[in-house]
Parts: C-alpha cells; sequence; structure tokens
C-alpha cells in the first residue's frame, strides 16, 4: 500500500509541479485508519497526503460538477474502475473536457462495506464487498493517463453470494406486493435529495424538483411526492448511472436506490444492448434510437 | 383566484368500473385517427379525455405520473406508426424511453395494464375505437384497491 | 388578467343533438377567467365570426375558447378572425366537442360531461398562452439543382427563367442524364437526343445558370433561405474556357481499348480523356485520371498536350472546392438499374446477349456503339428473334424489390416495335406478369406492339436462358394457355428494376431529408406536398423520389422550380412561430437536445463575458430549422428547453383541470 500511496503522491507532485493541472482530487487517509476521505491537493508539498485503500469508498468524480471545482480548469483526479466510468458518462455528455482532466487510475479489488469497516473489518473478501465490487468488470479503469497497480489481491467471486439478490426477488413479486414493498421504502424519504447531492451523473444546475412552473414533483413531505421523486430520479439516471452506489450510501433511511439504479442498467442492456460509461465516443442510450428498437409493448 | 373552483362539475365516479382515461396524442397520426373515428360516426367508450401534443416525441413520462396522480384510472400514449412520424424521428426516441420507463413503473409496483402505447395512423380511425374500447374494458376488469405509489 | 371567452358551437345538430350545449355554456361561465361564455348555430359562419370578432373587441378578451369541430377543421379560420380584432392567433385554442364527442358518444349526459371537461381544459391552456410571432428567415435568391439529367434540367431552366440564379450539379462528364442515353422514347418514338439536346445547350447558354459538371455537393449545412453548400470540382485536367471540343485528344489518346464507356452501358470503348457522348453539354473532355498513362506512368505519355491546339490540357489542375450560399435546393440524383446478376438463372453476364434494357437502348440508338444498327454483342450479326423479359428485379420482393418499376412495360413495347421496324421480318417475344400502360396513349402504343408489329406477348415468367449452338434458349411458362413455352433466341433483353442512385442515400443525408427503406427520397407529404421533402426549403424532383416516365419527372422539375419561385417571390420566408426556445439560465449544456433533434435545430452557443471569455455553453435553437415537435423537451433533464404552444405548464394545466 505504502508503495501505491507512493505512486499517486509522485504523480500528483509532478502534474502539479509541471503546470499540466491545478488541482488534484484524491483521497487521503481519515482520523480515523479505516476511513478514507477526499482531499483537495493545489500545492504540490501537499501532495504527499495522498493515499489509497480498501476503505476509499467515495465516487471523487462527484466533485466535478461543483462550481468551485470546475473554476480550476485542469484537473488531476484519482479514480477507481467504477468511479471512472462517471467521468466517461461525464465526457460523453459534455460536462467534462478530456483535455481538462488528468486520469490517474488506482487497480481496485473491492472496497469493503463501510459499514462493516466501522465495526473493524479490515479483510476483502466476498462477504465484506459492496454489491458493484461483485459484479466489476473494470477492477483497472478503461481510461486513465496513469495507472497506479495495486498491491492487493485480487478479490475472489465464488458466486455463492448473489449481488443485488433482491432485485430477482421483486421481479416474481405481484404489482400489489412490488407496490408494498416501495411504499414502506418512499414512506422514510425525507426528500433531503443526498442521492442527487452525491451522484456525479446529477449535475444540473436547477433540478427538475426545484421547478415550480409547473410543479412537475410535490415537493411536500407526503408519499406522492416522495414516490415521484424517486421515481423520476431513476428514470433521469436509467441507461445513465454507472453503479458507483454513492447515492444509496448518501441516503439517511437507507432506501435500497441501487436496487433500482441496478434493475434499469440491466434493463437497458436488455433492451438496447447499451452499458453506460464504457465508452467515451459512445452515444448515449437515450440519445440515439434503432428503427428495430422493442416494439412489443406497443398497440 | 385561478383554482378557486376546480373541479365543479363531476357526474363521473373515480372507480374502475366508470375510470377515467387520459390519452395523450400527437397531432399527426393518432389525433387526426380519432377525428376519422369521428367523422364517420363510429361510437366508442366515453371515458377518455384527450390531450393533444405535435409528437409523441413530446410526451414526457412527467405527463403519464401526473396523469395517474391526477386521479387517471389509465393513460394512453399515441404516435404515428415507425417510419411514419410527421417529424422523421420523434416516435423512435419517444419509444426507447416509454421502454425503459415501463419498466421502471413496473418495477416500482405500478399495474401495467393500466398504461398503454399504441402507434395509430390518421386513416385508422377503426383502430383507435379498438384500443380505447380494449383499453378501457381491461381497465373495469382490475380490481379496485387502486393502492399504488401515485395515491395514498 | 386573464378575460376568456367561450364559443359552444352547435354545429347545427352535430353537436347540439348529443351535447347540451346550453349546460356546456353555463358551465364555462363558472370558470375562473371566463368573462364571457355564448352559444351559436355555427360559429364557422359569418355572423358566427362576427359574434366572435365582437365579442373580442366589446369584452377586451384576451383569449378565446372554441368549443367546435376538430382544429384540424376550423382553427385556422378563428384565428385570421381573432387576428383581425389584434389578438395573437395562438390565443385561439379549440375543444373539439364533435369528432371527439359528439360524433362518437350516444349518453346525452354523459357526452355533455365530457365536452365540458374538454372546454375547461381548453380554458386553462389558453389562459397559458403567449403571444407567438412567426420567425422570418432572409432568403438568399439562389438555388441549387442537384443531378443534371431530365428533371434537374427542367427544374433550373424553370427557375432560371423564372429570373433566380441557379446552380446546377452534375456529377458525370456532361448533363443529360438517363435520358439522353435513350433512343426514341415512347409513346410517341420522338428522338430522345433531339428533344433533350437543345434543352442541355439552353442550360449551358442560360445567363441565370451556372453549370458545374464532373462535380459533387460535398456538403451542405443551414436552412431554407440560407444553405451553405460545398460543391467539389473534380479535377477535369482540361481549361474548360479554352477547350473547343475539337476531339484532338481523344483522338490522339493511345489509351482507346480496355476502358468500357459508361455512357454505352459498357457496350464500346472510350479513351482515357474522353467526352462521354458527342452531344455532351459542355463538349469538354475529362481526362480519366484513373486509366491516363500520364498519371499511371509517372508522366511520360503527353499525346493529348502535344495534339492540343489551345494547350489546355493542364495535369496538375486539383479539385477545387467552391462555396457558395442558396435559399432553396432540388434533389434530382436519379437512379440506376438493378444488378442482374442477382438473377443467375438469366445468364446476365454469362452471355453477351442477354443485355439490359438500357443497353438494348444504346444498340438502338443511332449515337450508341453500333450506330444505330442492332447488333449483337456476342458476334456482331444482326438477331432475328429477341425475347423481352419483363418485371427482372421489379415485383419480386424475394430476390428484387416489391415495387413496380413504371417505365419497363412501355419501353419494352418500344423496343419490341423498333426491332420490328429495324429489322423486317424478324420476331420478338415478350414474357410478362400485367402490362401496365396507364397515361395519355400508353395503351393504344402497347396494343400496337401487339397488333401491328407482332410482338407476340406471353404472361409468364422465364425460367430458364442457356446458350445452345449460338442460341440463347429460353424456357419459359405461358400462363395462359398454361403451356411450357422454348424459343430459340438471338438475343434477350431484360426490363431489369429501377433502384436509386448508387450514393443516394448520403445525398439523403447530407441534406437532411428522409428517404425510405430503398434509398428513394420521401415527400413531406404522398398526396398533397409530392414536390417537398421533409426539410423546408429542399425540394425533390425526378425518378430519386421513385419510378416515374419521362413526362411525370419534367412536371416533378417543374414542380420544385414552381415550389422554389413561389417562396422566393417574398423577401422572407415566415415559419410557425410555434418553436423551441432554451433557458439560458438552467441550460447545462448537455446536448440530449441536440441528440434526438431530427432536423438539426440545435447547435452549442457560446455566452461571454465582456472580455470576450467564454464564461458559459448552452443550445441554442435555429428558428430556421426548429419545427417545434418538441423532442427536445422531452430529452431534458431540468426542462431547460420548451416548446412555445405546448408549453410544459400548459399540458401540466390541461391535465389538472382533469383531476378527479
Amino acid at each position: 500500500m505504502a508503495n501505491t500511496d507512493e505512486k499517486l503522491q509522485k504523480i500528483a507532485n509532478d502534474l502539479l509541479e509541471s503546470g499540466e493541472v491545478s488541482l488534484v482530487i484524491g483521497y487521503t487517509k481519515g482520523s480515523n485508519p479505516q476511513r478514507m476521505r477526499p482531499a483537495f491537493i493545489t500545492k504540490t508539498e501537499d501532495a504527499g497526503r495522498l493515499s489509497f485503500s480498501r476503505y476509499a469508498v467515495q465516487d471523487l468524480a462527484v466533485f466535478l460538477k461543483k462550481p468551485e471545482v470546475k473554476k480550476f480548469g485542469k484537473i488531476g483526479i484519482v479514480v477507481k474502475g467504477c468511479d471512472e466510468k462517471a467521468l466517461n458518462a461525464l465526457i460523453q455528455e459534455y460536462q467534462v473536457s478530456r483535455d481538462n482532466i488528468k486520469i490517474i487510475g488506482v487497480e481496485c479489488n473491492g472496497i469493503i462495506r463501510q459499514n462493516l469497516a466501522d465495526k473493524g473489518e479490515t479483510a476483502v473478501s466476498e462477504a465484506t464487498v459492496y454489491d458493484k465490487c461483485l459484479i466489476c468488470n473494470e477492477h483497472t479503469p478503461i481510461l486513465y493517463d496513469y495507472l497506479v497497480e495495486s498491491g492487493e489481491p485480487k478479490l475472489n467471486v465464488s458466486g455463492n453470494i448473489k449481488p443485488y439478490a433482491k432485485i430477482e426477488e421483486l421481479d416474481a413479486m405481484s404489482p400489489e406486493e412490488k407496490n408494498s414493498f416501495w411504499e414502506k421504502e418512499f414512506d422514510k424519504c425525507i426528500k433531503c435529495y443526498a442521492c442527487r447531492q452525491a451522484c456525479p451523473l446529477c449535475y444540473c444546475s436547477r433540478c427538475i424538483v426545484e421547478k415550480n412552473m409547473p410543479q412537475w414533483i410535490d415537493t411536500n413531505l407526503e408519499e406522492t411526492g416522495n414516490a415521484q421523486w424517486n421515481l423520476i430520479r431513476a428514470y433521469h439516471l436509467s441507461g445513465r448511472c454507472i453503479g458507483c452506489g454513492e447515492c444509496e450510501r448518501a441516503c439517511p433511511v437507507n432506501i435500497p436506490l441501487m436496487m433500482i439504479n441496478e434493475k434499469m442498467a440491466r434493463d437497458t442492456y436488455e433492451l438496447f444492448g447499451y452499458k453506460s460509461g464504457l465508452d467515451i465516443n459512445a452515444k448515449p442510450v437515450f440519445g440515439v434510437f434503432s428503427e428495430s428498437d422493442f416494439n412489443e409493448f406497443i398497440k | 383566484m385561478e383554482d378557486k373552483k376546480e373541479g365543479t362539475v363531476k357526474s363521473e365516479g373515480n372507480n374502475v368500473s366508470d375510470p377515467r382515461i387520459i390519452a395523450f396524442v400527437c397531432n399527426w397520426c393518432t389525433y387526426s385517427g380519432a377525428d376519422l373515428a369521428g367523422t364517420s360516426r363510429m361510437k366508442y367508450s366515453d371515458n377518455v379525455r384527450v390531450i393533444k401534443l405535435p409528437c409523441s416525441g413530446r410526451i414526457d413520462p412527467l405527463f403519464i405520473i401526473e396523469a395517474f396522480k391526477k386521479g387517471a384510472k389509465g393513460v394512453l400514449v399515441s404516435g404515428c406508426h415507425p417510419g411514419d412520424c410527421h417529424y422523421i424521428s420523434g416516435n423512435y426516441h419517444s419509444r426507447r424511453k416509454y421502454a425503459a420507463f415501463r419498466d421502471l413503473l413496473g418495477f416500482l409496483g405500478v399495474d401495467l395494464n393500466r398504461i398503454e402505447f399504441s402507434w395509430i395512423s390518421a386513416s385508422e380511425g377503426n383502430k383507435w375505437v379498438s384500443v380505447i374500447n380494449e383499453f378501457t374494458d381491461k381497465i373495469k376488469s382490475l380490481n379496485d384497491n387502486s393502492s399504488d405509489i401515485f395515491k395514498k | 388578467m386573464a378575460r376568456i371567452g367561450v364559443f359552444v358551437c352547435w354545429c347545427g345538430s352535430n353537436i347540439a343533438g348529443t351535447v347540451d350545449v346550453a349546460k356546456v355554456t353555463e358551465e364555462a361561465k363558472k370558470v375562473p377567467g371566463v368573462v364571457t361564455a355564448v352559444d351559436y348555430k355555427y360559429m364557422c359562419s359569418d355572423p358566427g365570426q362576427n359574434s366572435l370578432r365582437n365579442m373580442i373587441k366589446e369584452q377586451k378578451l384576451t383569449g378565446v375558447v372554441l368549443a367546435a369541430c376538430s382544429p384540424h377543421m376550423h382553427e385556422n379560420t378563428f384565428r385570421k378572425a381573432a387576428v383581425k380584432e389584434g389578438l395573437n392567433p395562438y390565443f385561439v385554442e379549440i375543444a373539439n366537442i364533435r369528432e371527439q364527442v359528439s360524433w362518437v358518444h350516444e349518453d346525452k349526459e354523459r357526452a355533455t360531461q365530457k365536452a365540458v371537461d374538454l372546454m375547461k381544459m381548453m380554458v386553462e391552456k389558453v389562459k397559458r398562452d403567449r403571444p407567438i410571432e412567426d420567425v422570418r428567415v432572409p432568403l438568399n435568391k439562389k438555388a441549387l439543382v442537384i443531378g443534371g439529367g431530365i428533371s434537374g434540367i427542367q427544374a433550373a431552366l424553370d427557375i432560371a427563367n423564372g429570373g433566380v440564379e441557379v446552380l446546377l450539379v452534375e456529377k458525370e462528364p456532361s448533363i443529360g442524364g438517363r435520358m439522353i442515353q435513350l433512343d426514341e422514347t415512347f409513346p410517341t418514338l420522338d428522338c430522345s437526343s433531339c428533344i433533350m439536346t437543345p434543352k442541355m445547350v439552353e442550360v449551358n447558354q442560360h445567363p441565370n445558370i451556372k453549370l458545374y459538371t464532373y462535380s459533387e455537393v460535398e456538403d451542405v449545412s443551414g436552412y431554407i433561405g440560407n444553405f451553405k453548400v460545398k460543391i467539389k470540382k473534380k479535377a477535369r485536367s482540361v481549361v474548360e474556357k479554352d477547350c473547343t471540343g475539337c476531339g484532338d485528344c481523344w483522338n490522339a489518346c493511345p489509351m482507346h481499348k480496355n476502358v468500357k464507356s459508361e455512357f454505352n452501358m459498357n457496350l464500346s470503348e472510350r479513351t482515357a480523356i474522353y467526352v462521354p457522348f458527342p452531344q455532351a453539354v459542355p463538349l469538354v473532355p475529362v481526362l480519366d485520371r484513373s486509366v491516363c498513362l500520364h498519371f499511371k506512368k509517372g508522366g511520360k505519355c503527353v499525346k493529348c498536350y502535344e495534339a492540343c491546339g489551345p494547350k489546355c490540357i493542364d495535369f496538375d489542375i486539383k479539385d477545387e472546392i467552391i462555396e457558395e450560399t442558396v435559399g432553396a435546393i432540388v434533389a434530382s440524383t436519379g437512379y440506376d438499374l438493378m444488378d442482374n446478376s442477382l438473377y443467375g438463372e438469366y445468364g446476365y453476364g454469362k452471355y453477351k446477349d442477354v443485355v439490359s434494357g438500357l443497353q438494348f437502348e444504346r444498340l438502338l440508338s443511332a449515337s450508341g456503339p453500333t450506330e444505330g444498327v442492332i447488333k449483337r454483342p456476342s458476334d456482331g450479326t444482326t438477331p432475328q428473334t429477341i425475347v423481352f423479359i419483363q418485371c427482372v428485379g421489379s415485383r419480386d420482393p424475394e430476390k428484387g424489390v416489391p415495387y413496380c418499376s413504371k417505365v419497363c412495360c412501355m419501353y419494352t413495347a418500344k423496343h419490341a416495335k423498333l426491332f420490328a421496324h429495324k429489322v423486317h421480318g424478324s420476331q420478338s417475344y415478350v414474357f410478362y406478369i400485367d402490362i401496365r400502360a396507364t397515361s395519355k396513349g400508353y395503351e393504344e402504343f402497347v396494343r400496337g406492339t401487339m397488333e401491328q408489329d407482332g410482338a407476340v406477348y406471353l404472361r409468364g415468367r422465364v425460367s430458364r436462358i442457356y446458350e445452345d449452338e449460338g442460341k440463347l434458349i429460353v424456357k419459359g411458362a405461358d400462363t395462359l394457355s398454361g403451356n411450357q413455352v422454348e424459343i430459340a433466341a438471338d438475343m434477350v433483353v431484360l426490363a431489369t428494376g429501377v433502384i436509386p442512385k448508387k450514393g443516394s442515400d448520403k445525398v439523403a443525408q447530407m441534406l437532411g431529408i428522409s428517404y425510405d427503406k430503398y434509398g428513394f427520397f420521401t415527400e413531406s407529404h404522398p398526396k398533397l406536398r409530392p414536390a417537398e421533402s421533409s426539410t423546408a426549403g429542399i425540394y425533390l424532383a425526378g425518378m430519386a423520389q421513385g419510378p416515374r416516365d419521362i413526362p411525370e419527372s419534367v412536371v416533378s422539375g417543374s414542380a420544385a422550380a414552381s415550389k422554389i419561385l413561389g417562396l422566393f417571390s417574398k423577401n422572407e420566408y415566415e415559419v410557425e412561430g410555434t418553436i423551441a426556445s432554451v433557458n439560458e439560465a438552467t441550460c447545462v449544456a448537455c446536448f440530449y437536445c441536440q441528440r434526438v433533434c431530427g432536423f438539426s435545430a440545435i447547435s452549442r452557443k457560446e455566452i461571454k463575458d465582456r472580455s470576450g471569455k467564454v464564461i458559459k455553453v448552452v443550445a441554442s435553437v435555429n428558428p430556421g430549422l426548429c419545427t417545434g415537435c418538441g423532442a427536445c423537451v422531452n430529452a431534458c433533464f431540468s426542462k431547460s428547453i420548451d416548446v412555445k404552444g405546448f408549453m410544459d405548464d400548459q399540458i401540466y394545466a390541461e391535465i389538472k383541470s382533469l383531476a378527479i
């Protein structure tokens, strides 16, 4: 690990020193040794703070939408494979220019669930990492300017644990059963919009929920508006979500948002053969069509 | 001021035996198809209320949600057949969105029998009639404990 | 403050018979914002319209709702009436209580309720209408015609004669297209080049026509009134202004074998420097660099240069890009024939004496490879028996195309007739499926071929052709007599199906016009707007739209021209103002709107501060291209784009009015 950190620090140092970037976003060790926190490095002397570990859960790409980050212009960013897909999607949607970004990719072999890490879990295993790690095909980022190899052992996936198993369970339910499941979940929503704030792809400067001419989404605290908010959030991310899971992690009332996101990711792949964030040159799935698109549901 | 007398006349009940159905249709094909049904004096179920848009490409899933929220028991979305879009590709783009949106609604527990999509051309007055009648009958056949994510 | 008037039409008993119009009127009066509501027998009549106008004036109405027939019937009528009283036309909304209520429902109480609902819905909409001004686009009064066949020539001449400048761009070295390849034309047997060459010359000499041959349109951007076009003038290697067309160069060219003449459908050879045919316009040769020895052998051969008196041959000329701005475009790119080799059983390509219809035209033509004497390509002898096969590729969904190529019945009859005239005592057989001879003089023409010229028509298909002792043995069925037929022929002519010109799909994509699955350009409306493409300012002509004969092609060229002259009769083009507009404050420039726009109407706009630094990029709508379909609104996550006339808040209010 020390080796990984040194490499990261050197890359950041060189990028800042040469003036290629004026900000490097990365991770640094938290006060709790089993937590990492984001670090914003603008001076070479601070580059030594950079670090990476199995606790680096945050998707740092989310910061790229912030005006206070944007103003730095050229930015270096430390990303895991999953987070890097967010970068790709942002490039596809013209929110980030490839020319303005230095991608410092790190190999990742799974991130320990934060709740387990907080309880002292230190081992990366099938049982301790996030579901997204179990289905991950991008342990090495797809696109990078620098790649920092991981010294960690590969994550062994036996297949005994089914990621996002609840999706299939729900798929098999009747509309009434599904409804009562979600009714309970959405009942908890307090419309804090943390899911939106944590999402690297929710970059609108004015979210639709803040639009009041007309007010498509009720903002009062009744369930209709809750359901509507969660439905529209998921719809806006359909075919775009790259599965970093930050929305679910941010949710203070633990709504299983990744179930919806993953379900939509699976369906858009099944219907249109598209997975988000894999190719900066690909056209987003809802920006194109095919004449032979799925038509069976239409009379 | 504007909304002071909202909904003063109601003879329809909001139950599946007499359901409110809202249809979002494109101006060029389906609206004209419905006009043809009219000029041909075909008779069909009077539960439907039509909202005209320029193109099915303009029919936003937000409208569908809003219609359900406002008490519609059924929502129909209808445009030109693939290849016939007055605006070349509006219906192709919306078809993609509807396919995904429909999946999402289903996953969140909305009974998909309550939402219908169709392609009806300007010459298909008879299809308009059968789509409306069949959809109305289908809604009427649903069981009416309509607890869904839009209604409490 | 909204002051809305509601006008409930009886339409005689058409509405009033099923809908309680008095009740609708009473309910209208209760709707907030409605200051007056009346019902009347016929709103569309003059007294009806006058009452509308008077009410607008007296009651100072800010908007009106007509509960009447479909907006497709009388929306325009009522808008015009409202405009006369100074109301913006888009403050007129129609509640369709005839086609959607009285004509389709029977229960009067429920029909009335529905009529009330629709009326209220439109009141809510009209309250949220904004004045919409139609957009005026300035027009560059210059036209571009792509394709110099008969339809393109006709379009160019008509436009030019109307006093408008025309650029005519032709890919081949000469204009004339397919028609100039034909011998005599049905049903009057005028010689094609006799009626065509005067038109070609007129094009060349017309002061309003700029002719670009051996040139291609490379790029088109912009919109009606303001298309920016790039024309690639391919290197001809001959200085056009100095050339006299004397022919010394091509006579001197050593490459007089092995290069097949495209014009003669590969039935003869041409030189490397050549004119495709003697009446070519312009009569200026083209040096085909792909076969010229000068280019193939490192500059050694200069025979043509030496032979040229005015010294106008220049081996160093390069492709040239010409940029022009035009206000309207005619796409008349023409057609090709299907690939006959799809029909292996007919032996095309294997037997020299199995030829296509266009090849036979060249054999008939006095300017053709045989100087008008019909000779077999294999041995040069004159055939005594010819079998003509119709519908080769056409009306054959399995191997060819399902549509009818329209001209083959007639040109086959013509071929058989001309064969009889040129070779006395000869015999022709025609295999057909149906005879389609539907224009003026056509049926009589085919009858004449059968009855006076003795062609034997056999209804049925040919199954196989093979060679036997110098004869082509044609085996087929005569389905009328039920017999199998076997004919020993000297030649076989295939009436091959018509397909769009190769590359026409690329042209359509460049122009942003729609085309069908075969590649034919599609009309804006198949019946009512047959000369217009799906894109404003781009018109269609000739076989590029689908199979048609010469008179139809000429008519379509003239139709496109008259559309353009009509367009150019004003200084500005008016576009309906119901188009999209962007809220630049909230647009985040994700450009999903641009991705879904079928009309390339969305572009990037940079917002700069005073020092010229770009502070923001947003989407921007080009009013000349936007059609107001609204697909962009659906694509916009933050609803930063909306379409006038169907704004989000209006739709929301309509839905809300239906709350139950």
